[in-house]
């Protein structure tokens, strides 16, 4: 768990053979992909940047960027790329690929760098006691990873189950999302005209009306989904906890008060017995 | 009756609660994964409306900006996702798994431990229906001070609903006292590393560990010397009685029943002869074990009350094998704990759960330093209770230690520091004013100036101001008692925990933040409750000891004194106490003494040594060379040498003078660490049986 695994341990441990495959598989898929649409040497490009972001943590954002740009730039840049359809395959593919790509690269990131975060109060174990005149040195933090072995064929259905599932709840999403915003744009240009004579709001532009979509449907359903946890949080507080809830609610309300007679009792204290 | 206020605060921080994330937590990738995709996402569909606005009849420059919209969304839905539910599992984690947990030795289950014998713990993890987790990792919280394996006490791997996990491991406690087990860590994290959640599942379980058992040479000796074996318990005393030993022959007295006239002498020597019988009685050994902090110093089973403990419980043993009555009196400052003597098996275990009680109390003081109190029960509160340390259930304003510092009378020996943090918020406001009469006038004498004169410089000036203004509030930060005030925070949390965790709620927090003594002596009861090892002082600013409990001599001499009373013919009374530091305060203890001996009873006295010291009758060379120090400097060297002499000559002194004191009334010393205690102990045992063996 804590030891840096050797290059030919890994090559044994199927849980890393499985997720690299994976990556590797992404990155095929999004060659071809893009390779279908012309891009030529350019499809290489993701490729190249999620070979060599794999050996770093930097991997899913490079390919992400280098897809990003590869797409927007010219002379590619002018040719529409996906289609915006409800579903359509070669744009659930793509993002498919992608999102393999970033999950299998970030599972082998916790199990080759760490799974959760350096905590100083859990070392390795003692090093040796030092020689008569040395200092003794505290043992470096352990680093806790995920270990190969524990990863099942289960896990990887699921993560291959999920691919295009998100990638096609994205693509409905996003077209639901503009059909949203096109609807309160014409219910705002139907109100320019039929209520106010045409005449020009002071309004949001009406090209505005997508991220305003956008931005209010993450912030309501992040907020509703923080609700919940936290509901669900509230009513599992046990006994023990629920008193200290209200322990320190009458404490806030009365610490000025509790804190003044505390002082008192003390300083009484503290005098009669020094006399 | 909660007033509108008290219920409107409450709303406030339960929406703030809900406001924050619940169960889970962020990693740095994380972190960095869902601002990249948010980022992406801000990028594509910002870019695409600028697009639309600044060039409005012209074809998209950024055709392909919806494509990255798509990918930027499809990561960002699946992140939610996955962070809702890790929450959800996160938050209902700690009631759906259920703890069992078991202690073996070869026969089964075993309510109580023995010190040197290793036991298997057996722990069932099991996971109602429901909700799985991808993957966990489980470590049950070793005791403080028992030999184990930590990884072999860890699982790591997936948790289905409905399944049971198992974790065994071998465990020995060196020690006797007490072994508590806490309950396991869990630690949970997405496959991805993105979230992570840790808590404790908490399930306090407490078994003793009783003294080990003698070996062959505590025992005594069970040969058969006399024509008639005794009943068990029953030993001839060298003193005229209605035995049935021979130990004389005298003339006869007139009223001396004429059976016992031997017959066959008397026609010898031609006058009357009778015959003496040895008596039979039973011998008392009454235990005298000091409890006190002075014997209680030092880490858990490696201090003196640990070898005490070990002398009684052997002696304990050994007279029950030969069916004399022990008794125990445990003793501290004030109070004592009697069991009056008995034999059998049964008055053998119950001695040795007293002992076991006491061999794990931990030393306490009112006079302890908690700025080193503080920061070790903090950590152990946050891992052990993390849920009771949550922010939004056991918070405190940051505001408080700034505006409401602690003041210097509530401290009994305050230091100036104490006393200049009480003047923090004045130190405060002086800061302010002149801090942003500094800023005015940077800002604007020169800036009014400078844009007059210089126009183009006064952007420059504006940008030193602000840097001047946020430097203003950044320097009271790391400048005024950062330290104290992280104590403060710290000390709030723990003071709730605690005052809940033994029902002194909700008048025991805000007693804890303001009265020094009571919160030291409730965070050390907390602290030995749990067997965590703290610091305590040793001496106070005058030099005097805290630690020499002067009180046990009083309380030690009352005790003999009433097992005098209570005793009979043929008692021996073992003093089993710490008595180097109070040589001159012995004086309650040796009249005691001299009333036991003129009854008849036998005394013996056995003194506990620290450790690191040379014992009595050590080689000093041999012992220096033990216990020398290990400084590498050649001056600190010295005087750590130098210190060492100076104590370990101290400590024979004190054991000189004790032994003196005692000595004048014919009473032993010995001291715990040379020789063999529990065999000088059962010598005199003999002595008092009066068959005066020698092994």
């Amino acid at each position: 768990m804590s030891t840096t695994p050797k290059v030919e341990e890994l090559v044994r441990e199927p849980g890393f053979i499985r997720y690299l495959i994976i990556c590797l598989v992404a990155l095929a898929a999004i060659f071809v992909i893009l390779a279908q649409h012309n891009y030529e040497l350019w499809s290489f490009l993701p490729v190249l940047a999620g070979t060599l972001g794999g050996m770093t943590r930097f991997g899913p954002a490079l390919v992400a960027l280098a897809v990003c740009m590869l797409l927007n730039a010219p002379p590619h840049g002018n040719v529409p790329f996906l289609r915006n359809e409800y579903v359509n395959m070669a744009d659930l593919t793509f993002c498919a690929a992608i999102l393999a790509y970033v999950m299998a690269h970030c599972r082998l990131q916790s199990m080759l760098v760490l799974v959760f975060p350096p905590d100083p109060r859990r070392r390795q174990a003692a090093l040796d006691p030092p020689a008569p005149g040395e200092v003794r040195r505290q043992p470096p933090i352990l680093r806790q990873r995920r270990s190969m072995r524990v990863v099942s064929a289960h896990e990887i259905g699921l993560l291959l189950l999920a691919l295009p599932s998100w990638a096609f709840l994205a693509q409905v999403a996003l077209q639901h999302l503009a059909e949203v915003s096109l609807r309160f744009k014409e219910a705002w240009l139907r109100l320019e005209q039929v209520e106010l004579g045409g005449q020009r709001l002071s309004g949001p532009r009406l090209e505005l009306w997508f991220p305003i979509v956008l931005v209010w449907t993450f912030g309501i359903g992040l907020y509703l989904a923080a609700a919940i946890i936290s509901y669900v949080r509230w009513r599992q507080l046990t006994s023990p906890e629920a008193a200290l809830f209200l322990q320190d609610t009458l404490w806030q309300e009365t610490r000025r008060e509790q804190r003044r007679i505390h002082r008192w009792f003390v300083w009484d204290w503290i005098r009669r017995h020094r006399a | 009756m909660l007033s509108p206020r008290t219920i409107r605060s409450s709303l406030s921080r339960l929406s703030k609660a809900n406001a924050s994330i619940g169960g889970g937590m962020f990693t740095s990738r994380g972190s960095w994964f869902i601002l990249f995709v948010f980022g992406l996402l801000a990028f594509a569909v910002v870019g695409q409306f600028v697009a639309q606005v600044a060039a409005p009849n012209e074809p998209m420059r950024f055709p392909n900006l919806p494509s990255v919209a798509l990918i930027a969304l499809t990561l960002a839905l699946w992140f939610i996702a996955e962070w809702f539910l890790f929450a959800v599992r996160a938050t209902r984690l700690r009631h759906r798994l259920q703890l069992t947990r078991v202690v073996l030795d070869e026969q089964g289950p075993a309510d109580t431990l023995w010190a040197g014998r290793s036991f298997r713990v057996r722990l069932t993890l099991e996971l109602s229906p429901g909700l799985s987790f991808p993957y966990v990792q489980l470590a049950d919280r070793l005791p403080f001070g028992v030999e184990a394996d930590p990884e072999a006490a860890r699982y790591e791997g997936a948790l289905e609903a409905g399944e049971k996990v198992e974790i065994a491991y071998r465990l020995r406690c060196p020690s006797p006292g007490r072994v508590r087990f806490e309950g396991i860590g869990v630690q949970l994290a997405d496959p991805q590393g993105f979230f992570y959640h840790e808590t404790f599942l908490s399930a306090a379980v407490v078994y003793r560990v009783l003294p080990p058992l003698v070996d062959s040479r505590g025992h005594a000796p069970t040969v058969k010397r006399h024509n008639l074996l005794l009943p068990p318990g029953i030993h001839r005393y060298r003193r005229p009685g209605s035995g049935s030993e021979l130990l004389d022959l005298r003339d006869y007295l007139p009223g001396d029943p004429p059976k016992t006239i031997a017959w066959k002498v008397s026609a010898r020597r031609d006058r009357l002869i009778t015959k003496e019988f040895e008596n039979e009685v039973p011998v008392r050994c009454t235990l005298f074990v000091d409890t006190s902090t002075s014997v209680r110093l030092g880490p858990p089973g490696q201090n003196a009350l640990t070898r005490l403990v070990e002398i009684a419980a052997a002696v304990a043993q050994a007279t029950t094998a030969t069916r004399d009555l022990t008794g125990l009196c445990l003793f501290d400052e004030r109070t004592t704990t009697v069991v009056r003597p008995a034999r059998g098996s049964r008055h053998l275990v119950h001695l040795l759960n007293i002992l076991a009680g006491a061999a794990g109390l931990a030393p306490t003081s009112g006079q302890s330093n908690l700025d080193e109190l503080i920061p070790l029960g903090y950590a152990f509160a946050q891992e052990v209770y993390p849920e009771m340390m949550r922010a939004d259930l056991n918070r405190i304003a940051a505001v408080v230690p700034w505006l409401a510092p602690q003041p210097a009378y509530t401290r009994r020996q305050p230091t100036t520091g104490d006393r200049l943090w009480s003047w923090l918020p004045w130190l405060l406001l002086l800061y302010g004013l002149a801090g942003a009469g500094l800023i005015a006038v940077l800002l604007l004498g020169p800036a009014l100036w400078l844009a007059k004169a210089l126009g183009g410089v006064l952007l420059l000036w504006v940008l030193m101001g602000l840097m001047a203004f946020l430097l203003f509030l950044r320097i009271p930060i790391y400048t005024f008692f950062p330290h104290r005030r992280r104590l403060h925070h710290w000390r709030k949390r723990l003071a709730a925990l605690i005052s809940v965790h033994y029902g002194l709620a909700p008048e025991g927090l805000g007693l804890f933040l303001e009265d020094d003594e009571q919160f030291a002596l409730y965070l050390q009861r907390f602290l030995a409750d749990h067997q965590v090892p703290y610091p305590l002082p040793f001496y106070d600013e005058r030099g005097h000891y805290l630690v020499a409990a002067p009180g046990k001599v009083a309380v030690l001499a009352a005790a003999l004194l009433h097992s005098v009373g209570k005793g009979r013919d043929n008692e021996l009374f073992v003093l089993l106490a710490d008595l180097l530091e109070l040589p001159e305060r012995l004086d309650p203890l040796v009249r005691a003494v001299k009333v036991a001996l003129a009854r008849h009873h036998r005394v013996l006295v056995i003194c506990p040594w620290p450790p690191g010291i040379a014992a009595p009758g050590t080689s000093e060379a041999r012992q220096d060379e033990a216990d020398g120090p290990d400084a590498a400097d050649p001056a600190e060297r010295e005087l750590q040498s130098a210190m060492t002499r100076a104590t370990r000559n101290r400590f024979h002194r004190a054991y000189d003078q004790v032994r003196h004191s005692f000595g004048r009334l014919g009473v032993p010393v010995i001291c715990a660490r040379s020789g063999d205690p529990v065999r000088s102990i059962l010598d005199k045992l003999e002595l008092l049986r009066g068959l005066g063996r020698r092994r």
